[in-house]
């Protein structure tokens, strides 16, 4: 009998370890994945960021200058042009979301049994690359483009206008690029509100604008927070469209990234102007998703 | 007498269904009237014409003697206590209760004062703060009731708010809804389909089936004297018998005469229904000294504490319900027990 209860155990116990192993075993490409792809290139650039370059190669030397040269370098010029793209991508996400708005609220509201076919419709111009993207708006606002070709034809203008290869220009690309992806997390917010509380609210006295201004709109905060999560932090890096639209004025501070890593072979002051906007990023998010909670991410997704 | 609700032969289509088929009926002021009905009866439609939420197809709606009937929601002087309650999620309890003072733009010493009048009035003193999430569901019941009271509506509209509660948290709301009616004085609307809620609370009862109005009563005159087969049926679960009616006797196929006394004159060879009520059968082995006694066998019992019910199978092939006072019973009955059932005239009801 004692020993028939000690196998038991036994078995049990090395049940219980297999156990433990096979949930380890289930959480390993995850975790793979993330060190490999993520947490090591970050380890390596964090580590660059303290080295110094002499003679195009990399000297170990352990030194926070490259940090403190964000500040100082060509006049705070990387000062300037960080807090330049911090203005731009909020300007990007106000303008982005101000469109994605009214779309969601409209197809949530009056989509009626077309909801999916027009959420569909809106994601159909990601099916294009993001590089196209940009050259078809250049066709557009071009200095040859559509606009300005049309309007001197009619004679509104005798010249050209100025549209493109500007600041102007790199925020007008990304507001209209990034509306179609909003739209996805406010509607979702939007769908989650219980009609019958725009009722209770008429019922109470509330015109259809007061409805919304005290019961929609603060109802569809968190889905503004992963917008503007969703919207914020890629903008923030920001480079190919200030490369391809931004001319003189449109450069931010991802466009000094890539030009001090893969033209001016400074690896250690890119890595340092790297770490600093990835720690951004990271603040930043984490007080959007606080704020709006991880479920309301993970549905609008 | 002041009129405060009226509807005149209101009809609502949805697409080719009728939900509500010309129905017609007054509330005096301070009454409390309900809307009886099994779901899907039309009774939540009538009650969101009354709001606003719904606009008849045909016929006129009346609040505070002034025509309605094409008056949004948010003008009317009505306010509705919704099934789901529909609390703003986002507000805490102060929000919600002052939310349509706000609009109405009183004053804001005004709206403090008048909100913690309510919450005294619910016994929710103190609770302006709490968050709708924190309160249980009576709390939040009561806080969705004194949100539409505070807003000092002509009618107020209630739509089966008890309808999520448990029994026993339901029972304990309708005696606070009885007293909170008590204290204002306001005219209630009241939606349900449970029958015990409507005759503890109304002052009148509309029984309402398929879009019409059956019966509009007292809970006495429904419960006593119903119109109709499914008023008695749906009211005091009635055992209904159906015969032909001669000289204070109506003859039963299958089962025999049962006397009856009627109320009112009766002709002679009418086909009529006898309703008798559950608790005004009595169950025995042997029974005598009663008008009419029938021969019966225990198909199911159910001891429910106070009360026993039973369901005896008579020699016509019909099942009736039995309820004894638990208090007083000899024995239980069991399943295929014989036993006799029987009742005196006065409580055998001519329906129709």
């Amino acid at each position: 009998m004692k020993d028939d209860t000690t196998i038991r155990e036994r078995e049990l116990s090395i049940l219980r370890k297999m156990e433990k192993l096979l949930y380890y075993l289930r959480l390993f490409p995850a975790v793979f994945w993330l060190l490999v792809f993520l947490i090591l290139p970050l380890s390596v650039m964090f580590i660059y960021s303290f080295w110094t370059m002499v003679r195009f190669e990399l000297v170990p030397t352990w030194t926070l200058k490259n940090y403190l040269d964000i500040f100082v370098r060509a006049e705070g010029l990387y000062l300037r042009l960080l807090f330049k793209s911090l203005g731009m991508a909020t300007a990007v996400t106000l303008g982005a979301i101000a469109l994605a708005y009214p779309a969601a609220y409209y197809i949530s509201t009056r989509g009626g049994k077309y909801k999916y076919v027009l959420l569909n419709l809106i994601m159909t111009p990601y099916l294009v690359s993001w590089v196209i993207t940009i050259f078809g708006w250049r066709m557009v606002i071009g200095y040859t483009g559509l606009v300005n070709t049309l309007l001197m034809s009619v004679g509104l203008i005798s010249e050209p206008m100025r549209l493109w290869g500007n600041w102007i220009a790199v925020i007008f690309v990304l507001i209209v690029s990034w509306t179609g992806w909003l739209v996805l997390p406010i509607f979702v917010s939007l769908e989650k509100i219980d009609r019958t509380l725009l009722e209770a609210g008429e019922d109470l006295g509330a015109s259809p604008l007061e409805n919304f201004r005290k019961i929609t709109l603060p109802l569809s905060i968190p889905g503004l927070l992963i917008a503007t999560f969703f919207v914020l932090i890629p903008t923030l890096g920001e480079f190919v469209a200030p490369l391809l639209a931004g001319g003189t004025t449109g450069a931010m501070i991802g466009s000094a990234i890539e030009v001090t890593v893969t033209r001016m072979h400074n690896w250690p002051f890119g890595a340092a102007m790297s770490f600093l906007l990835v720690t951004i990023a990271l603040i930043t998010s984490l007080v959007l998703i606080r704020k709006a909670g991880l479920r309301t991410l993970m549905e609008s997704l | 007498m002041k009129i405060d609700v009226e509807l005149k032969n209101v009809t609502k289509k949805f697409g080719d269904t009728v939900a509500v088929d010309n129905i017609s009926f007054k509330v005096e002021k301070g009454e409390f009237f309900s809307l009886l009905g099994p779901s899907g009866c039309g009774k939540t439609t009538t009650l969101r014409m009354i709001a606003g939420f719904e606009k008849p197809t045909e016929g006129e709606v009346y609040v505070g003697e002034e025509l309605m009937t094409d008056v949004p929601p948010f003008k009317r002087p009505t306010n509705i206590v919704f099934q789901n309650l529909a609390l703003f999620p986002h507000l805490n309890v102060y929000d919600n209760i002052s939310f349509g003072l706000k609009i109405k733009k009183v004053p804001k010493d005004e709206i403090q004062k008048r909100v913690k009048e309510m919450l005294s009035l619910v016994r929710l003193s103190g609770y302006e703060k709490r968050k709708i999430k924190q309160l249980s569901g009576g709390e939040q019941q009561r806080v969705a009731i004194v949100r539409a009271l505070v807003n000092e509506p002509t009618v107020l509209l209630l739509d089966e708010p008890l309808g999520p509660l448990d029994l026993k948290l339901r029972e304990e709301m309708v005696v606070e809804l009885k007293r909170i009616k008590r204290e204002v004085g306001t005219t209630f609307i009241y939606v349900t389909h449970d029958q015990g809620e409507a005759l503890t609370m109304s002052d009148r009862i509309a029984v309402i089936k398929s879009g019409r109005t059956l019966q509009i009563g007292t809970p006495t005159e429904i419960y006593e004297r119903p119109k109709s087969g499914f008023v008695a049926d749906f009211i005091g679960r009635s055992n209904l018998f159906e015969g032909s009616y001669a000289n204070g006797v109506v003859e039963v196929d299958g089962l025999g005469r049962i006397i009856v006394e009627p109320e009112r004159q009766v002709s002679d060879k009418r086909s009529v229904v006898v309703g008798v009520k559950p608790e005004k059968i009595s169950i025995e082995r042997t029974l005598k000294g009663l008008d009419n006694i029938f021969d019966g066998e225990v198909k199911e019992t159910y001891y429910q504490g106070q009360v026993t019910t039973y369901r005896v199978l008579l020699e016509n092939d019909s099942l009736i319900t039995v309820v004894v006072l638990s208090i007083g019973m000899k024995d239980i009955f069991r399943y295929g027990e014989k036993v006799k059932v029987g009742w005196n005239k006065e409580d055998a009801k001519l329906i129709i």
